[in-house]
């Protein structure tokens, strides 16, 4: 089917897929092969637990994610992102595994797995999981033999102590709940370790067998049909005295090892990094060419830089740490978001940066935890709308893969009120009906209140309504998405900031094979003037990407533009026929 | 057809058109009224379609001075080469086309390449010689940049800034002085001197600097224009929102999104660095002199006598200020017994907002050529370093005001409102720079203990507020009011 074809599907027929059974669709299945699909792929992130339910129970499932799957076709999406499906007793949403075999009995079954991946597939869309291999829930049968006694087999599948005073350069990652890295286990009459809540033992990466079954659990995982990883706090896989524990050398072979296994058994596969760092620490996570280790990584630090900029109204926090980004290999890539499922993740930022970004988006404390911000990316932003579309903007304009998170795209709000990092993960909401049709449930049986509030509600803010409206958010998205994705410069080109005079603005090209295209951001919520100096380009035409537009010339002299209050404009510079 | 029959009849046709030419050009800061100009050196230094010459002229005026401008210039046919800024045209008539040989990239290219390789020239009246260098002498883009006034700065090949001095002073260069004594001080927030070119001209004994290259740095923004950036969104948040005390106000300003104050520290930071590498540095130009009392002493006159010379014009604004004659005295007069004064070392001497600037790597200090009007001599003068540090603080209090005179005019009924955001503005920065300026200094023997250091920054900031007092009266007198309430707050 073509896209034009697929315009003209009615949104009203999809809003139908969404409660029945899905229409059967042949559109364009996966191609055979194509190693660097990941550059150029548009991702969309969300939980099982929170998009849709389908048999009433209250809690969302692969069923009702695959009744949504022509929405996600819809989108553009080209790869889902499901964070931990796994059995887990849920105390850190799902980050604490129980079974990695097995799938949380609320969201299905293995099967269910399979057949959701291999219909996502059909749609022309992959599908990557979130792997948490640092740890394992307290409730792991791995952990409950390994306390029982010292001389059980899989004692030394974690990392136990007499005293506290090993590891003491680690930092504590949790700051707000735990107080060091040791606890006490009293039927094990040993201190174990852990970097992150006390009830998430870490792994014993120094014995081989635990390895090996990271591997079994990888390969089990890509027989069911996966695409790839997304593996969870990688920097803390190993430990050793005398160091703050993190990337360490033994580490980064671990990776290198998997990812030879991967390449030598598999194809078109995908792992991708958690590594909050710097980015001078984290290309260390890509390998070298000769002994490659993740195929993408996330940029954290960029993400709250954005939101500082469009607060000082000026490009430097984003163009300093865009200078501070080291390359990559041409075969790995930068995985960029706006938001996540986490907090708005101010690690990356110095301290004074911090106290300031505390004082612009969380003016009240309940907002604050651990060293972020848990807001959405529409309250984040006080619900502009130009303020958003210029975010989005960059998100698929900077240099990376873009991440969408689930909600985002028709501006869903947050519950602050709620525990933990759940304020951002509330029922996904589809129109305006019992529950914003996420569920037939009754109200008291959903795993979180749906938001309900006058401005953010699903009432005010759904799917159905947006669809229905062409000048929607989720119409907007929907149709930068699509311009994304007709340029392969976006996933794959070269970046190049342009010098300008006027501080607010924030112009760079992008250029791939002699295609170029340019990006002119106006972070002020005034309108700007800028002068480009685009002279090398003397005689092109830029035309704007998204209507088509020709503008004037560029000549011997500087190129003017003017921009509205937190706009953007895309062009291609293309020969003149003059 | 010999080149030197050529260059005679180009001399003449020079020496005449260059006479209306020169007041055109953005950087010729000199008398319109030119009654002579004279070649005092033309000689080729590329030949070619068209020649490119290296030529300096003496301009005379009336009054009997006589100022030289270097003028490098290409001669070629009216068919040929042609500068694509039509100001650049000097001659255009008889098959003879002159112009300025800077205005293209062709044209600029052989000065570059002299520059780059390190080259000895020799010209007819004396020598163009170049250091440093070991630079690439093949640059495809040489570009001009529109920021400067009295020099040409070039673009070459993106990575490169070739300023060209216009002035022609055979001297030694305070610029290139201070930005080696920085560059060899350790000190990073600076643009080096990559190469130089000096003009030695037979039987004079200094050489003239005609052009200085330094890196280029990428992506930079004045910090003047930054300033403005964050006042810009003060003042439209003050405008829609009427807080009350004074206490709200300064909330307002460190909470307002485009908050300047981390920027002002690191300045700050920076300054302070700055000074602590000139306090370092060695040589009898440059070595560091204890500040004797006989200075404080000869400081504390000058800046009364700035006092009284203003007051004595007599004008209406600055009348204004005869009754806080006895209050403006005593501060300056306390100059005189400060203990322990610090250090006197060689300063930037022109620091403002406007001569920083912000890049991806955080502040670059430009410009070390001090004020341009004063002599050189007194320009290499030794001062406390918070000559300086007055004149940034100065600065602030400078953006404030001009971004609300951008804004609105005084007689408009939301001006008192702003302003006083405009002060909290002026005052939360000055802090943040003052504040981690000492942080960064105490106990270097730099500047006194904090009251000294007070004493002497108050009366260095009257003494540039003076200056800006008559400098506004003869060039803006609408501005007149920005330094001129921060003499009458002064006493307060």
């Amino acid at each position: 089917m073509t896209t034009t074809g697929r315009n003209r599907r009615a949104a009203a027929e999809i809003m139908a897929a969404t409660t029945a059974v899905p229409t059967p669709v042949t559109a364009h299945p996966v191609p055979a092969s194509d190693p660097l699909w990941f550059k150029r792929a548009v991702y969309y992130e969300l939980l099982v637990r929170a998009f849709a339910d389908s048999n009433g129970d209250g809690v969302g499932d692969f069923r009702g994610l695959i009744d949504h799957l022509d929405y996600l076709e819809w989108m553009g999406v080209d790869c889902i992102w499901l964070l931990p499906f796994n059995n887990s007793p849920l105390r850190d949403g799902g980050y604490d595994i129980s079974d990695y075999y097995d799938v949380l009995p609320d969201y299905g079954s293995v099967d269910d797995v399979r057949e959701f991946v291999a219909k996502a597939h059909e749609r022309g869309m992959r599908v990557i999981m979130d792997l948490v291999i640092n740890h394992t829930s307290d409730q792991h049968a791995w952990f409950q033999q390994a306390r029982s006694s010292r001389d059980n087999p899989y004692r030394d599948w974690y990392m136990w102590s007499d005293t506290k005073q090993r590891f003491e350069q680690a930092r504590i990652i949790f700051v707000d709940s735990e107080t060091s890295n040791w606890t006490w286990d009293d039927q094990a009459g040993q201190y174990y370790f852990h970097r992150f809540f006390s009830h998430q033992p870490d792994l014993n990466y120094d014995n081989p067998r635990v390895r090996e079954e990271i591997f079994n659990i990888v390969r089990f995982w890509f027989e069911v049909g996966m695409d790839g990883f997304r593996l969870d706090a990688v920097p803390y896989l190993f430990a050793r005295e005398g160091t703050n524990c993190e990337n360490l050398p033994e580490t980064h072979q671990f990776l290198a090892d998997l990812r030879a296994m991967v390449d030598r058994e598999y194809t078109d596969k995908v792992l991708l990094a958690e590594a909050n760092q710097w980015p001078e620490d984290v290309v260390d996570y890509f390998g070298t060419e000769e002994r490659p280790e993740c195929h993408m990584c996330f940029n954290f630090p960029l993400m709250p830089r954005m939101f500082m900029a469009l607060r000082r109204e000026q490009r430097y926090p984003i163009t300093e740490i865009l200078e501070r980004t080291p390359h990559i290999p041409s075969t790995a890539q930068w995985g960029i978001f706006l938001r996540n499922h986490d907090e708005l993740t101010l690690e990356m930022v110095t301290d004074d940066e911090r106290d300031y970004m505390w004082g612009e988006y969380a003016s009240d404390p309940r907002m604050k935890l651990n060293l972020g911000i848990r807001r959405r990316l529409a309250p984040l932003l006080n619900n502009g709308r130009r303020q958003m579309e210029l975010f989005c903007g960059l998100l698929l304009s900077l240099p990376g893969s873009p991440i969408l998170y689930y909600g985002d795209e028709v501006g869903m709000g947050d519950n602050i009120y709620l525990g933990d990092r759940d304020g951002v993960r509330t029922p996904m909401q589809w129109n305006g009906d019992r529950n914003g049709g996420f569920s037939r449930s009754d109200f008291a049986q959903l795993y979180l209140p749906p938001l309900m509030d006058p401005v953010y509600g699903f009432a005010a803010v759904n799917v159905e309504a947006q669809m229905r409206n062409e000048s929607s958010l989720l119409h907007w998205m929907r149709r930068f998405v699509a311009v994304r994705k007709r340029f392969a410069v976006f996933g794959e080109g070269a970046f190049e900031a342009l010098d300008a005079a006027n501080p607010s603005v924030f112009a760079f090209l992008r250029s791939l094979d002699g295609h170029v295209v340019l990006c002119v951001n106006n972070l002020s919520r005034f309108a700007q003037p800028v002068e480009l100096d685009l002279r090398k380009f003397e005689g092109c035409t830029p035309v704007e990407m998204l209507g088509h537009v020709h503008f004037p010339r560029i000549g011997e002299l500087s190129y003017l533009l003017t921009l509205a209050p937190h706009s953007f404009l895309w062009f291609t510079i293309e020969e003149s026929n003059e | 057809m010999s080149v030197a029959v050529d260059l005679a009849w180009i001399r003449e046709t020079l020496e005449s058109a260059l006479v209306s030419w020169l007041p055109r050009q953005r950087w010729y800061g000199g008398d319109t009224a030119i009654s002579y100009v004279r070649c005092e050196e033309l000689a080729p230094i590329a030949d070619g379609q068209p020649v490119v010459a290296a030529c300096l002229v003496a301009v005379g005026f009336d009054d009997a001075s006589e100022v030289t401008y270097n003028v490098p210039i290409a001669v070629g046919s009216p068919a040929g080469l042609r500068p694509s800024d039509p100001g650049a045209v000097v001659h255009d008539d008889d098959g003879l086309l002159v112009f300025d040989a800077l205005a293209d990239s062709r044209t600029a290219a052989p000065l570059w390449r002299i520059v780059a390789l390190g080259e000895t020239v020799r010209l007819n009246a004396g020598r163009l010689i170049a250091g440093g260098g070991g630079l690439t002498p093949l640059a495809a883009d040489i570009s001009p940049l529109v920021r400067e006034q009295s020099n040409t700065s070039l673009v070459v090949g993106g990575d490169h800034l070739l300023k060209v001095m216009r002035r022609v002073v055979f001297a030694p260069s305070v610029e290139l002085e201070m930005s080696r004594a920085l560059a060899d001080a350790g000190f990073e927030h600076v643009a080096p001197a990559q190469a130089w070119l000096d003009y030695e001209r037979d039987g004079e004994p200094h050489a003239a600097l005609l052009a200085l290259a330094q890196p280029y740095l990428h992506n930079g923004t004045e910090g003047w224009t930054l300033a403005l950036t964050s006042l810009r969104d003060l003042y439209a948040v003050a405008e829609e929102t009427h807080p009350g005390g004074a206490a709200e106000r300064l909330l307002t300003v460190e909470e307002a999104g485009g908050s300047f104050t981390s920027e002002a520290a690191r300045l700050g930071d920076i300054t302070a660095q700055m000074h602590l590498a000139l306090a370092h540095a060695t040589g009898a130009d440059l070595a560091p002199e204890p500040i004797t009392r006989g200075l404080l002493i000869q400081w504390a006159d000058e800046i009364l006598g700035d006092l009284d010379a203003l007051i004595a014009t007599g004008v209406e604004p600055v009348r204004e200020l005869q009754p806080h004659h006895a209050a403006l005295k005593a501060r300056i007069d306390a100059l005189r017994t400060v203990a322990r004064p610090g250090l006197a070392i060689r300063i930037h001497g022109d620091y403002h907002l406007g001569q920083v600037l912000r890049t991806d790597a955080g502040w670059t200090v430009l410009d070390f050529e001090g004020e341009p009007r004063r002599p050189v001599e007194h320009r290499r003068r030794r001062h406390s370093p918070l000559r300086d540090v007055a004149g940034m603080l100065r600065s602030f209090d400078y953006a404030a005001s001009v971004a609300l005179i951008e804004r609105m005019a005084p007689t408009d009924p939301e001006w008192a409102h702003l302003a006083a955001h405009g002060r909290s503005w002026a005052s939360a920065n000055r802090d943040a720079f003052w504040s981690t300026y000492v942080e960064r200094t105490v106990g270097s023997r730099l500047i006194p203990d904090a009251g000294g250091a007070l004493t002497l920054r108050r009366a260095f900031e009257i003494q540039k507020a003076i200056y800006e007092v008559a400098y506004e009266l003869a060039h803006r007198p609408s501005w007149v009011p920005i330094p001129l309430a921060f003499l009458l707050e002064a006493t307060a």
